[in-house]
């Protein structure tokens, strides 16, 4: 391994130590801030549709489809990846396996370089003619099938992809994808490679587990959302015709294609923040996880059963339904370990000795939101009443439970517990609970009327649904006219509050409060590292474990944790 | 005002307001007017049962433990447990059950609706058009087929008489596009190159419901698949006749056709569109567009 290369301790330039970094910890933190700027613009696109959907009328009228396109695209590929397998992967594998640094770090700096010409090549497609791509994240075809096709005396679809914004999405998700497995690469590798002596693959930590098997499943996944992205850029600039109905190109294929990748790619948003949420829940429950080894082969289940679901997308799409029905039974058996990973965190609680810090808050509303998000997807998931609320914003709902309610409170929980390893400085706690009560509440009332606007049948995806002045649009949509201005309030608030946020992580980390070593008394490695670690992490002392993740409130110890590291025979 | 207090406030508004909006008796599912349709509500209602209890349980259990073992002060242990095996398998294979009982009970109304599909001679057949942002009708004549001179054609009102079986072929002309028939519980996509189908049986006409809902009532129709930037605006509407009123419409339509020229429209529908070098109705057949007609 070429662990240390090139390491030597000289006084390294500013450009090497922060820019140009092969150290997995300022890589992390590049790309959090990477991701923590995306999501402004993710966040104020998001609240763009909003305006559209409560003011019908305006000029957002005829931008909407290319701002809820680009709404998704960002948060997925800009924002919640990059966190979740970006920041917390790169930061937190090596400190919590005892390695020094990860198995490949000039890969792993080319893996974060890369999203630069990809996030560039997805904003450059704002500004080129015909504008960004509207036909969604998933960009079916033939929506999206030919670059403009006027030219051949064929009516581009107006409003649709038919201009170089589509084309430029493609590549840019391809290199996204790219990146992807460069980085999951890297992981799979560290892990089972570098493990400090005596770290069992069961005495690592939940976190690391669940992103060496998001890793995988990026291992698997993305090669095939990549090989999609190059056959429909194919068909848009060289003329073939994989997904042209006019040439016996199939247009499902490509929906097959997508979903083999994006249904796993939904775990990838989620799992890492459940292990991300055990670490915390367990910290600060002082008691050891529930169940250590049912949330391994929990989460593996997940992974497993994760690549023969994606079809639960595709019940409305002309799919024989048949296989819907094999596809119904596949993605109820996957509510089953999500299920037991919730039962699992509960029983963590129970009995336990908690401490409500901002961090566990944060995961705290986790648990509830992802219970939320969880039952609303069985509606989905069952054939028949996903008839009426396939494509409503029932899924809206339930989907944003999941990624906002479970996946960024979890993000914001992480944030705030590792801040200390991370700078050195702890976040300030009293703006920390402000910002958790506010996002909570306005998360609440923006998404769960979703619910009902889903279940009354209004499709998602619309640019408005009734416009009340001039008593035009879905008539039976014109009583929820109230609730989609409701909502749209709510929403600006939630946008606003994380301004609070942002600004809580850039003050604290120049002026906070100066962090321990091991500030909350937790057990994983990480902790027995200095805060934030040097370079190489452990000053060469590597350290050697001697016991499972979560030695809290152990009769064996003085205190109620045991560090992983400590040798009770010594003491 | 602790972290907590201000945590388990919050979840109990949550639990109390979430109970609350899925008790409300307002907010339900929309008028069905489908034979099948009380079904799909039902499965609706009894999983909304379901996640319901779900969700109470758990909260309540969070709750408690939130409320019951805050920390104790330095020095005190929380209970020492890593995991308890009984306990584990009888969730797992309880939760389990629950999952695999909700399929089989949905795979069989699935299996109903989708897979054994009526087989009723006197079956009411629509072919249904759609291109952006527009749905188009074509019904047969009085000489049973499609494809002849004397087909009805409609746009954006679907004609269909009550207590009779339905069957549309849905095909499109451009991009997806997903029929959404809001009160008969019915959503298909339209995939260009191939032709899906529905059926229903409607089971109340238009002038009752319009008794019953107001003047204004309508059975509306959505696009629900992202079709470009007037997908919002493909509307529609299905108008379900009793036998007297049906027959009437169609007198009229055919008066209405005989005056204006149908060309236009019936070479549309019969693969010589203006404006699209694809012709749907080619492809969707057996004859293909020669190569050179389509490329880009
Ligand atoms: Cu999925
Ligand atoms: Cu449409």
């Amino acid at each position: 391994m070429s662990q240390g290369n090139g390491h030597d301790h000289h006084e390294m330039s500013f450009f090497r130590k922060y820019i140009w970094s092969t150290d997995h910890k300022t890589i992390g933190i590049q790309w959090l801030f990477t991701a923590l700027l995306f999501i402004f613009l993710g966040g104020g696109l998001a609240l763009m549709i909003r305006m559209s959907l409560a003011r019908p009328g305006s000029v957002l009228d005829s931008n909407y489809y290319w701002i809820m396109t680009m709404h998704g695209t960002i948060m997925i590929f800009f924002v919640i990846i990059p966190i979740l397998v970006g920041a917390f992967a790169n930061f937190l594998i090596p400190l919590q396996i005892g390695a020094e640094d990860m198995a490949f770090p000039r890969l792993n700096a080319l893996a974060y370089w890369m999203i630069w010409p990809s996030a560039i090549i997805m904003l450059a497609s704002f500004f080129v003619e015909g504008g960004a791509a509207s036909f969604g994240w998933t960009s079916y075809p033939p929506g999206t099938g030919t670059e403009v096709m006027s030219t051949s005396g064929m009516t581009a679809p107006s409003g649709g992809s038919g201009g170089l914004g589509q084309t430029l999405w493609l590549v840019s998700v391809f290199f996204v994808g790219m990146t992807s497995i460069v980085g999951a690469v890297n992981y799979v590798t560290t892990v089972v490679k570098l493990r400090a002596p005596g770290m069992t693959y069961f005495r690592m930590p939940l976190t690391t587990w669940s992103i060496f098997i998001t890793a995988i499943l990026a291992v698997f996944g993305t090669p095939v959302l990549a090989s999609g992205a190059l056959m429909l850029l194919a068909d848009r600039v060289i003329g073939t015709t994989f997904f042209q109905p006019s040439h016996d190109g199939n247009v499902l294929l490509w929906q097959h294609l997508f979903w083999f990748y994006s249904h796993p790619a939904v775990y990838i948003m989620v799992l890492p923040a459940m292990g991300i949420v055990s670490e915390i829940i367990s910290c600060f429950a002082r008691k050891p996880i529930f169940g250590y080894k049912p949330m391994v082969v929990a989460m593996s289940g997940i992974a497993g059963l994760g690549f023969i679901v994606w079809g639960h997308h595709m019940f409305m799409s002309g799919m024989n339904p048949v296989l819907g029905m094999t596809f119904m039974i596949s993605t109820m058996m996957i509510a089953l370990p999500s299920a037991i990973k919730t039962f699992n965190w509960l029983a963590t609680l129970w009995r336990g000795n908690i401490q409500f810090t901002v961090p566990m808050c944060h995961a705290i509303a986790f648990v509830s939101m992802f219970i939320v998000g969880g039952l609303s997807g069985i509606f989905m998931a069952a054939t028949p009443v996903d008839i009426h609320i396939h494509d409503t914003y029932f899924i809206v709902a339930h989907f944003h439970y999941v990624v906002f309610g479970g996946t960024m409170f979890a993000v914001f929980g992480a944030i705030c517990f590792w801040f200390p390893k991370m700078f050195g400085r702890m976040m300030n706690s009293a703006w920390g609970y402000i910002h958790f009560v506010v996002s909570f509440i306005f998360f609440n009332l923006t998404f769960f009327p979703m619910h009902m606007l889903g279940q009354a049948g209004h499709p998602r995806r619309i640019a408005w649904s009734y416009d009340v002045l001039k008593d035009q649009g879905y008539a039976f949509l014109k009583e929820y006219q109230g609730m989609n201005e409701f909502i749209t309030i709510c929403a600006f608030v939630l946008g606003f509050a994380q301004i609070i946020f942002v600004l809580n992580v850039i003050w604290s980390s120049l002026k906070g409060e100066k962090a321990e070593k091991n500030p909350w008394k937790a057990t994983t490695l990480e902790w027995s590292a200095a805060s934030p670690p040097p370079h190489l992490n452990w000053d060469g002392k590597i350290p050697t474990v001697h016991r499972g993740a979560y030695e809290y409130g152990s009769p064996e110890g003085k205190d109620d944790f045991i560090p992983q590291d400590a040798d009770l025979t010594k003491a | 005002m602790s972290a907590r207090n201000v945590t388990v406030a919050m979840l109990l508004v949550l639990v109390v307001l979430g109970t609350w909006s899925f008790l409300n008796p307002a907010w339900e599912l929309p008028p069905n007017i489908a034979t099948y349709g009380h079904k799909i509500d039902n499965l609706y209602y009894q999983i909304l049962w379901i996640t319901g209890i779900a969700f109470l349980v758990t909260h309540l259990v969070l709750i408690y433990s939130l409320l019951r073992f805050g920390h104790k002060g330095e020095g005190t242990k929380a209970h020492y447990s890593h995991g308890h095996h009984h306990l584990e398998t009888g969730w797992t294979v309880a939760t389990g059950l629950m999952l695999l009982w909700v399929a089989v009970v949905q795979a069989q109304t699935w299996n109903e609706i989708k897979v054994q599909e009526p087989t009723a001679e006197d079956m009411f057949e629509v072919q249904v058009f759609a291109k952006q942002f527009e749905w188009n009708f074509r019904y047969k004549g009085a000489d049973g087929q499609f494809g002849t001179s004397d087909d009805l054609y409609s746009t954006t009102e679907l004609h269909v008489p009550k207590d009779r079986v339905v069957r549309l072929y849905l095909r499109s002309l451009d991009v997806l596009h997903s029929l959404f028939l809001i009160n008969l519980r019915v959503k298909q996509d339209l995939v260009p190159g191939t032709t899906t189908r529905v059926w229903f049986n409607a089971m109340q006409t238009t002038d009752e419901a319009r008794a019953k809902y107001g003047e204004k009532f309508d059975f509306e129709i959505a696009c629900a698949e992202l079709c470009g930037i007037g997908h919002h605006a493909m509307r529609g509407k299905v108008k379900v006749h009793s036998k007297e009123s049906f027959a009437a419409w169609q007198k009229g339509r055919i008066a209405e056709q005989e005056e204006v020229d149908m060309s236009g429209v019936t070479n549309l529908w019969n693969g010589k569109p203006e404006g699209y070098s694809v012709s749907f109705w080619e492809y969707a057949g057996t004859i293909k567009p020669p190569r050179a007609e389509a490329t880009h």
